[in-house]
C-alpha cells in the first residue's frame, strides 16, 4: 500500500518574490514609525518633536539598512552553504569562517583598548576590518585543508567547520580574560548578534547591502548549477555542470556574506538556517529564485526581529541584543519545521 | 539526508545543537537573559542607596568582627584598599587586587586577586588575619572556611555615600584607628551635607582599644535624625553652606530637590550602558545636585538603546568612556544633535574617581562642575 | 535524431589506471552501439564508469574522446556531448520530478520554458506524466531510477553512460529502458551501461565488455560472447540457451 504523501504545489517563485519585496515596504514604514517615541507624518506638522524627528529617523534608517543587509546576507549564505553542502541543516556559521570572524574582531579590539583616542567610527571600522580579515583568513585556511587530490571533499569540510569554530571559541574565550570591564562588554554584546548602529558608519552598512546585493545576483545567475550540484556531485557532472569550480566560486561568496554580516552584527543566529528551509519549503527548491526570496525573506526576518527588540526594550528595562530574538523565534519555528518534514518523508 | 525514523528525530535536533553550537549557546543564552530579565522586572529588591532610613539587614558585619590588633591585612576591592589607606594602615597591606592603584604606594603590595575572583591560595599564602571586603565580591569567598582557620573577614555594604562613611568609621575601629576613622567619616558627610546617618555603636567585645573615645560621646545628639555631626567640632550641618564647596546647590542626602538638572550617566557605548537607580553613578547625580532620567527604572545598569537616549532627553549627559581631551567620540554622540535644546555632552573618565570609596566628595565636586553650562 | 559526425567520436581508455581498482585498461567504443559493462561486485564498473565520464582522474593512462581528454572538457561542452549517470543519486531537496528532468535539457543549451517542455514530453512518452509534480526523495527506488533515466533521455548527448540506469526497476521497466536506449544507440549515440541481469543485454546489436579484478578481460557482440570468459569472472557455470518460443536466447545459470 501506496502512502499517501500530500506535498504541498510550490507556489510560484515570482509571487513570492514580489508579495515579500511589498511586505518588506510594509515592514519598513512600521519600523521608521515604531519605537520608544511612535512617530507619524502628523508629528512633523505639531512641531514638537521637530528636531527629534530627523535625528529619530537617521537613527531607525541606518538600523534598517543593517538590518536588511545583514539579514539578507546571513539568509543567501545559509542558502548557498546548505547547496555546498547538500545538507538543509547547514547553517552560515557551521563552515568556521564566522569562527575566524570571532578570532579576528576579538583579536583587533585587545590593543584598541589603550588606543582610545581613535572615534568610534573609525574604532568600528576597525573591528569590521579585523573581524573580516579573520573571516577570510579561515576561509582559505579551510579552503586548503579540505582540498583532496584537486577537489573539496564536502565532508571534510564540514568535519573542518566544527572543530575550526570550538578552536575558534576556544581561542575567543582566551582573549576575553584577557579584556577587562567595558572592552569585555563589547566583546560580548558583540558576539551574542546585535544590531546597535549607533558608532558604525553608514559606510560600512551600505558596505555590507552591496556585498548582499552582488551576492545574491551572482549566485542566482549561477542558479542552474547550484540545482544539479544539490542533488548530487556526480549527476551534477553528468548534466554538464562542473561541480569542482562551482564549489570553489560558490564557498568564496558565501563566504563573503557571511564575513560581512558577522563583521558588522556579530553572530544573529537562526537566520541563515531558517529562512533558506522556509524559502524551498513554500517556494521549491529551484535555486534562480531561490537566493532572491532568501535574501528578501532574511531582510524580513531580521527586521522584524529587530523591531519587536527595541519595541521591548522598554517592558524590559534593557536593550535586548537581536540575536537572541532570533533564537527564541528561530528555535521553536525550526523544530516545527523539522517535525513537519518528518511527516512528509518516505523511508528511503 | 532524509529522516529515518522517529527516534532520529532527536539525533537530528542533537545534529542540530552541536553542528550549530553558537545557535544551540544563543538559544540557552536569550533563555537565560529573558528569565534574568522577568526576574530583574520584579525588580524590588534595589538597593536604595541611602545609609539613612531603618533597614532590616545590615549593611555590614561590623558587629562580628573581632576586636583585636590586626597586623596582616588583605583587602579585595579597590575601596576598600583606598579606605585602608586612608586610615594610615596601608602598612598592614599583604594582599590587595589589580585594580588597586590608589594611592600609588600600594602598587607595590602582592596581588592575590585579579579583580572579581580572588585567588584564594594567593589569598591563604599572604597569611592575612583580616580580609576586608565589598558585599557582592564576597561571594566567591569561603568566608566560613576563613573564620574557622582563624582570620577574620569584614564585609561591607558600599553603595551610597553614606555606606562610605560609616565603612571609614567601622574600619577606623577594627583598624585601631578610631580617631581617624570618625575624622574621615565626618569629614564626607560633611562635605556632602549628610545626615549623621546610624551612626557606629561599639556592640561587639566590649573593650575598645585606642584612644579609648567612643564614637558615641561628645554627640548626644550623634544618634540620627537632628543633624548634628559626630564629635569633633565641624561646623554643623548642611544648611550653613559652610561645608559646601561649590556654591551649587546644597541638599542634604536623601531627598532631592527640584529644579537640579536632568542627568544621564553612560558608562559604555558598545553596549549603551547607563546608570540606573541604585548604581553609584545614580548616588553621585544625586549628590551633586542633579536629577538621573533614568530614576523610574529598576534596573541598576540598563542598556539603553540610541532612540530611549533621545526620548529621555537629559539635559546632561555624562560619557564615562572617554576623557576630556582624548579623542572624544563626537561620531558617536551625533545622533543626540547639536545646539540649543539638545543634551550638553561632557566626558569624564576617571573611573578611580567613580569607585564608592572615600574619594567620592572629590567626585561629587568634579561632577557638580560638570553640570554646569 | 542526431546526425552523425564525420569524424566519429570515439571513446577510448588506453592503459588506464585508477589505484588498484582499476588496472590497465584499454578500451575502445564506438558510437551507434551499446555496450553493457558486466563483471562481478567489486571488479571496479562503477571506477570504470567516473573515469570514463572524467569525473575522476586516472593514475595513470588517459580517458580520451575524440582525442580530447574527457577531464578537461568544461561543463558547458561536455552537457551535450556526455550524458553521465552515477549509481547513486540521494538527496534531500525537494526538487519535483519535472524539475529534475529538466536539469538534463538545460544541460543540452535549452532555454527555461523549451526544457520544461521537452522534460514533460519525455515523461509523457515514458507514461511518467503524473509523477512529474511530486518531489524526488518520496519516490521509491525504481521511480527514482526512472526518473533519472528520463533526465538522461532528455539530455540527448552523444555518448551516454548509465551506471545500473534499471537498478531498483521492475522487469517490465528496465526492458523498456534497455529498448530506448537500444534504438538510441542505433541511431548513432554511444551508449555504455552497467546492468547486473546479464538477459537485459542479450540483444542482437548490443556488446558486453568484461570487466574483472579491475582488468578488461574481453569485449564482444554479446550474442557471441564466450560463455566460459563469463563462468570463470563470475564464479558459477553459466549456459546460453536458445528458447525458439520467444526467439531469444537466454543465460541461465547452474
Amino acid at each position: 500500500m501506496r502512502n499517501e504523501i500530500r506535498h504541498r504545489e510550490p507556489v510560484a517563485g515570482w509571487v513570492g518574490v514580489l508579495a515579500l519585496a511589498v511586505g518588506l515596504v510594509v515592514l519598513l514604514m512600521a519600523y521608521l514609525s515604531l519605537g520608544h517615541v511612535s512617530l507619524t507624518p502628523l508629528d512633523l506638522l505639531t512641531g514638537e518633536l521637530d528636531a527629534t524627528y530627523g535625528l529619530l529617523l537617521e537613527l531607525r534608517l541606518k538600523r534598517a539598512a543593517m538590518a536588511i543587509g545583514v539579514g539578507a546576507s546571513l539568509a543567501v549564505s545559509g542558502c548557498a552553504f546548505q547547496a555546498l553542502l547538500r545538507n538543509a541543516l547547514a547553517d552560515p556559521f557551521i563552515v568556521g569562517v564566522s569562527g575566524g570572524a570571532a578570532v579576528g574582531g576579538t583579536l583587533v579590539m585587545l590593543p584598541l583598548a589603550s588606543l582610545v583616542a581613535l572615534g568610534s567610527a573609525l574604532q568600528a571600522t576597525v573591528v569590521f576590518a579585523g573581524s573580516f580579515a579573520g573571516a577570510l583568513g579561515a576561509t582559505v585556511l579551510l579552503f586548503g585543508m579540505s582540498w583532496v587530490r584537486g577537489m573539496i571533499a564536502t565532508n571534510h569540510l564540514l568535519l573542518m567547520g566544527v572543530v575550526f569554530n570550538f578552536f575558534a571559541s576556544a581561542v575567543v574565550m582566551f582573549m576575553k580574560s584577557l579584556l577587562v570591564g567595558h572592552r569585555l562588554h563589547e566583546v560580548l554584546f558583540w558576539l551574542m548578534g546585535t544590531l546597535a548602529s549607533e558608532s558604525v558608519s553608514w559606510g560600512l552598512v551600505l558596505l555590507v547591502a552591496a556585498i548582499a546585493v552582488w551576492g545574491t545576483m551572482l549566485l542566482s545567475a549561477w542558479g542552474r548549477g547550484l540545482d544539479a550540484l544539490a542533488v548530487g556531485e556526480e549527476f551534477a557532472h553528468g548534466t554538464g555542470v562542473d561541480p569542482e569550480r562551482l564549489k570553489r566560486r560558490l564557498f568564496v561568496v558565501a563566504a563573503l556574506l557571511v564575513a560581512g554580516a558577522v563583521s558588522i552584527a556579530g553572530f544573529v543566529g537562526f537566520v541563515g538556517l531558517v529562512v533558506p528551509h522556509m524559502m524551498r519549503l513554500v517556494f521549491g527548491a529551484r535555486h534562480r529564485l531561490l537566493f532572491a526570496l532568501c535574501a528578501l525573506g532574511g531582510a524580513f526576518f531580521l527586521l522584524a526581529s529587530d523591531l519587536v527588540a527595541r519595541l521591548i526594550t522598554p517592558l524590559v528595562g534593557t536593550q535586548l541584543p537581536v540575536g537572541v530574538l532570533t533564537s527564541l523565534v528561530g528555535g521553536p519555528l525550526f523544530i516545527v519545521m523539522l517535525v513537519r518534514a518528518q511527516r512528509h518523508e518516505v523511508v528511503s | 539526508m532524509a529522516l529515518k525514523s522517529p527516534s532520529s528525530f532527536g539525533q537530528s535536533v542533537g545534529r542540530l545543537i552541536s553542528a550549530n553550537p553558537s545557535q544551540g549557546a544563543g538559544l540557552f543564552a536569550g533563555l537565560l537573559l529573558v528569565l534574568a530579565c522577568c526576574v530583574g522586572c520584579k525588580g524590588s529588591d534595589v538597593a536604595s542607596g541611602s545609609g539613612a532610613g531603618g533597614e532590616e539587614e545590615a549593611r555590614s558585619n561590623f558587629e562580628q568582627v573581632p576586636r583585636k590588633g590586626y597586623s596582616r591585612v588583605v583587602s579585595l576591592t579597590p575601596n576598600m584598599t583606598e579606605m585602608v589607606a586612608l586610615l594610615g594602615a596601608e602598612g598592614l597591606l599583604v594582599g590587595r587586587t589589580a585594580f588597586c592603584d590608589y594611592p600609588s604606594s600600594v602598587t607595590s603590595v602582592p596581588m592575590v586577586s585579579g579583580g572579581v575572583e580572588p585567588n584564594v591560595e594567593a589569598l591563604l599564602a599572604a597569611r592575612p588575619d583580616l580580609v576586608v571586603v565589598q558585599k557582592g565580591v564576597d561571594a566567591k569567598l569561603p568566608v566560613d572556611s576563613l573564620t574557622k582557620a582563624g582570620v577574620s573577614v569584614y564585609v561591607s555594604k558600599v553603595e551610597s555615600a553614606a555606606d562610605v562613611a560609616r565603612t571609614l568609621e567601622e574600619l577606623g575601629v577594627i583598624l585601631s584607628q578610631p580617631k581617624r576613622g570618625r575624622e574621615a567619616a565626618a569629614e564626607v558627610r560633611r562635605a556632602l551635607g549628610l545626615g549623621d546617618g546610624a551612626s557606629v555603636r561599639d556592640g561587639a567585645s566590649g573593650g575598645r582599644s585606642g584612644d579609648g573615645a567612643s564614637t558615641g560621646d561628645g554627640a548626644s545628639a550623634g544618634r540620627s535624625g537632628d543633624g548634628a555631626s559626630t564629635g569633633d567640632g565641624a561646623s554643623g550641618r548642611s544648611g550653613d553652606g559652610a561645608s559646601v564647596r561649590d556654591g551649587a546647590s546644597v541638599r542634604d542626602g536623601a531627598s532631592v530637590r527640584d529644579g537640579g538638572p536632568t542627568v544621564l550617566m553612560v558608562h559604555g557605548h558598545r553596549p549603551l550602558v547607563a546608570a540606573g537607580p541604585g548604581s553609584w553613578g545614580d548616588e553621585l547625580i544625586r549628590l551633586a545636585g542633579g536629577r538621573n532620567v533614568l530614576a523610574g527604572g529598576n534596573n541598576p545598569y540598563p542598556t539603553l538603546d540610541a532612540e530611549w537616549v533621545l526620548k529621555l532627553a537629559p539635559e546632561f549627559i555624562i560619557d564615562t568612556s572617554f576623557a576630556e581631551g582624548e579623542g572624544e567620540p563626537a561620531d558617536f554622540w551625533a545622533f543626540v544633535g547639536e545646539g540649543p535644546g539638545r543634551p550638553v555632552l561632557r566626558f569624564w573618565s576617571e573611573p578611580e574617581v567613580l569607585r564608592p570609596g572615600p574619594r567620592v566628595v572629590r567626585a561629587v565636586e568634579l561632577l557638580r562642575a560638570r553640570l554646569v553650562r | 535524431m542526431r546526425p552523425v559526425a564525420e569524424e566519429p567520436l570515439l571513446l577510448r581508455c588506453d592503459g588506464v589506471s585508477f589505484g588498484s581498482i582499476v588496472d590497465e585498461v584499454t578500451l575502445e567504443f564506438r558510437p551507434g552501439r551499446l555496450v553493457a559493462l558486466v563483471g562481478p561486485n567489486g571488479a571496479g564498473k562503477s571506477t570504470l564508469m567516473k573515469l570514463l565520464s572524467g569525473y575522476l582522474r586516472p593514475t595513470a593512462g588517459r580517458v580520451t574522446l575524440g582525442g580530447r581528454d574527457v577531464h578537461a572538457i568544461p561543463g558547458a561542452q561536455r552537457g551535450p556531448l556526455l550524458g553521465y549517470l552515477p549509481q547513486h543519486v540521494e538527496t534531500s531537496f525537494p526538487f519535483t520530478v519535472l524539475e529534475l528532468v529538466r536539469m538534463g535539457a538545460l544541460a543540452r543549451g535549452l532555454s527555461e520554458r523549451e526544457a520544461s517542455r521537452e522534460a514533460m514530453a519525455t515523461l509523457e512518452e515514458m507514461g511518467l506524466g503524473d509523477l512529474a509534480r511530486r518531489p524526488y526523495p518520496v519516490l521509491s527506488g525504481g521511480e527514482r531510477r526512472l526518473t533519472l533515466a528520463a533526465k538522461s533521455l532528455v539530455q540527448r548527448p552523444a555518448w551516454m553512460l548509465l551506471d545500473e540506469p534499471t537498478e531498483g526497476m521492475d522487469w517490465n521497466n528496465a526492458r523498456k529502458l534497455i529498448h530506448v536506449l537500444a534504438e538510441a544507440a542505433a541511431s548513432g549515440v554511444g551508449v555504455v551501461v552497467v546492468v547486473h541481469d546479464l538477459n537485459q543485454v542479450l540483444l542482437p546489436h548490443a556488446w558486453m565488455a568484461l570487466i574483472s579484478e579491475g582488468r578488461m578481460v574481453e569485449l564482444a557482440p554479446a550474442l557471441q560472447f564466450d560463455v566460459d570468459l563469463l563462468s570463470r569472472a563470475f564464479g558459477c557455470r553459466f549456459h546460453l540457451v536458445d528458447v525458439p518460443a520467444i526467439g531469444r536466447k537466454v543465460l541461465v545459470q547452474r
